[in-house]
């Protein structure tokens, strides 16, 4: 039933599509074989690995840190998976194919945070901490407060940042598979739980790296065959969307209100990247801190060269496809990846780019999900409740539980939260970050004179004041979203 | 207009004076206690230097990386037709090729900090910890 | 407050609170413990296994 009420949907946006343009049809939003297949494929070697993994997850070290073991270019590869979202990849190409310039802001702030934790927070972390970014905090100052105000703003940015993956992935399976919004949910929050709940970090890790390369060889050839159209040069791409857009398209838009406002999401990009807790926890997966700081700095480079593609990607699906047909699958052009692949690749290639962006938000929301994991197991259960005295297998059991709790809960609060504005809660999650974790952190690691008091009062602070300053903040139904995608409905 | 206030503690906290090793040794606590007791005094004047080179190298890169970001957020938000002025026979604007610098400069800032670790850093932390075993 | 994001905000008054929280009542035992962290944070865990590979 849910595929004939697509299927009229679909019917009548061709029909009212087809009166406006005549290269509307496009089969995005219909079960795609091609599509589907990729998934499955996707999903079944990521199991695989799941199983693998499950047989060398014993000890808690294992469960949250695989084992510290992880290679550089395997951890740069996993924390550019962890980062590099679909509110990222369909997101920005979105709203670069909107309104351009507009979308470099982003990609730009996305980025900026990166070196900051290569040269701030990476190699300390590692050096100070166990399986969270507490344990830095917990290494000079007393355990518990220190523990119990770190976990709670872990959770609190895994809470937001979950809800807005579940909700933008809803969203967006249901536009590219044609599957009911609650059904997508499901799905994602079932086949991440049986990643992290028995596959641990070794199984997150290689989900994270199979997303990375897929993402980004899709990403590449699909900006391959934009460019290959235009000579290999992405000034004969601009000046094509000039020609049909008017100069404005290489310009600064409506997406920039205020000085003051631009700055200040700069910061919460810049710095809240700094302090997201599943990102931090990649640190503890690699040997050593020499290994923590080539990751980082491999993850840079990735990330960048992403954002480069992706602004390629947006300007290519402006002029290859056009906004009116990109805005009328999509209100926000979410879709215009995915429609430019359909355009340049046929369906083969729109169903590989599909999965592709399924696999990502995977990816994503396993890792938050063991973040949280770890907060509530290792902070709060082990070292709040059992004062550090709790057994190694306890420890995991507890962790295993916190697992299902968060997926369930994740599950739940993307349903609930079904019309929620995604990019409303981004931007909490990375304004929570950047406040309530960033700056104890920092603190503690470079101030000699930093206090218990002083890191509990600085990460309420940040935790409260964020919270409060967002649901004071005028509503986001203006011409322009907060932060884009993946969905500025 | 474009240095933010956490710029200033970032880079005032992360280029701490170099701690000399007599005031570490002055506490008299457990833990200056247990340094003093593994570490010689030379070995601990070489860490409080490293740590200063280093914390004044990340305290530099940073403060380049913000002025780079918040200077392009600066020019798109107070600048937009200077942002706009487009460049290259119009086929590009200012603020694209400016966004883009931005972008590059991020990899190349990190790629110059892991460079300078990888044949300066490590081989002193080596040598610090040799010393110990 | 008429700010959609709050971060110029929040960040600079949560490093405030942290620093003026702190001075107001020094820890010893933080202060103490700083140089241990100190030298962690750059040689790493000295002592344990880890060190023996080099």
């Amino acid at each position: 039933m849910n595929a004939l009420t697509l299927l009229t949907a679909v019917g009548a946006e061709a029909t009212k599509e087809a009166v406006k343009t005549a290269k509307a049809a496009t089969s995005l939003g219909q079960p795609n074989v091609t599509a589907i297949a990729f998934f499955f494929l996707f999903v079944s070697i990521t199991l695989g690995i799941t199983y693998w993994a499950a047989r060398r997850t014993r000890s808690t070290r294992e469960y949250f840190a695989a084992g510290g073991s992880l290679g550089s270019v395997q951890n740069g590869f996993a924390l550019a998976g962890d980062y590099m979202s679909a509110a990222s990849f369909l997101g920005i190409a979105g709203l670069v194919s909107m309104s351009g310039f507009d979308g470099l802001i982003y990609s730009v702030g996305w980025l900026v945070g990166w070196p900051v934790i290569t040269f701030l927070i990476a190699e300390p972390l590692r050096n100070l901490g166990k399986f969270t970014f507490a344990d830095v905090l917990a290494f000079r100052l007393r355990q518990r407060p220190v523990r119990i105000a770190a976990a709670s703003g872990t959770l609190t940015v895994v809470t937001f940042y979950l809800i807005a993956q579940m909700v933008g992935a809803g969203g967006l399976i249901h536009l590219m598979f044609g599957l009911s919004y609650k059904v997508a949910v499901v799905i994602v929050g079932g086949v991440m739980l049986l990643y992290v709940l028995f596959g641990g970090m070794i199984a997150t890790t290689w989900v994270q790296i199979i997303k990375a390369v897929l993402l980004l060889m899709g990403a590449t050839l699909l900006a391959g065959l934009v460019l290959s159209r235009f000579g290999w040069n992405p000034l004969e791409l601009f000046a094509a969307a000039r020609d049909r857009y008017g100069s404005a398209v290489l310009a600064p838009g409506k997406l920039v209100a205020s000085p003051l406002e631009a700055i200040s999401l700069g910061i919460a990009l810049m710095f809240g990247t700094a302090g997201l807790p599943h990102v931090l926890m990649r640190f503890y997966t690699v040997p050593d801190a020499a290994t923590a700081r080539r990751s980082v700095a491999l993850a840079t480079t990735i990330i960048g060269a992403f954002y480069l593609v992706t602004f390629i990607l947006g300007f290519g699906a402006s002029v290859l496809v056009g906004r009116e047909t990109i805005n009328s699958v999509a209100a926000g052009g979410n879709m215009a990846a995915p429609l430019l692949a359909e355009a340049l690749g046929g369906t083969g290639f729109l169903g590989f780019i599909s999965a592709v962006a399924f696999a990502t938000i995977l990816a994503v929301v396993a890792g938050l999900t063991l973040s949280g994991s770890a907060a509530l197991s290792h902070d709060l259960w082990n070292h709040v409740v059992c004062k550090g005295q709790s057994p190694e297998h306890e420890q995991l059991r507890i962790a295993k539980i916190a697992t299902v709790i968060l997926a369930l809960l994740a599950i739940g609060l993307g349903i609930l939260f079904k019309d929620e504005n995604v990019a409303f809660m981004v931007g909490l999650a990375f304004a929570i970050a950047a406040s309530a974790n960033f700056p104890a952190l920092l603190l503690s690691m470079a101030w000699k004179k930093f206090t218990t008091r002083g890191a509990v009062a600085s990460m309420v602070t940040g935790t409260v004041s964020a919270v409060v300053l967002i649901l004071l903040s005028p509503p986001s139904g203006s011409t322009s979203c907060t932060t884009p995608p993946p969905s500025c409905r | 207009m474009t240095t933010s206030p956490p710029a200033s503690v970032a880079q005032s906290l992360a280029a701490p004076k170099p701690i000399t090793p007599a005031s570490q040794l002055a506490m008299g606590s457990t833990a200056a206690t247990e340094i003093a007791d593994s570490m010689s005094h030379p070995e601990l004047a070489e860490l409080a230097a490293l740590a200063a080179r280093r914390g004044r190298l990340a305290a530099l890169l940073t403060t380049i990386m913000m002025i780079g970001y918040f200077g392009f957020i600066g020019l798109v938000a107070f600048a937009k037709p200077t942002a706009g002025t487009l460049l290259a026979g119009g086929r590009v604007s200012v603020g694209i090729v400016a966004g883009a610098c931005v972008i590059v400069l991020a990899p190349i800032l990190t790629s110059i900090y892991v460079r300078w670790a990888n044949r300066h850093y490590d081989v002193a932390v080596r040598r610090l910890r040799g010393g110990k075993a | 407050m008429p700010l959609k994001n709050p971060g110029i905000i929040t960040v600079p008054l949560s490093f405030l609170v942290g620093i003026v929280v702190s001075l107001l009542a020094p820890e010893q035992s933080s202060q103490d413990a700083y140089l241990a962290a100190h030298q962690r944070m750059h040689l790493g865990p000295v002592g344990d296994a880890h060190i023996a590979k080099h």
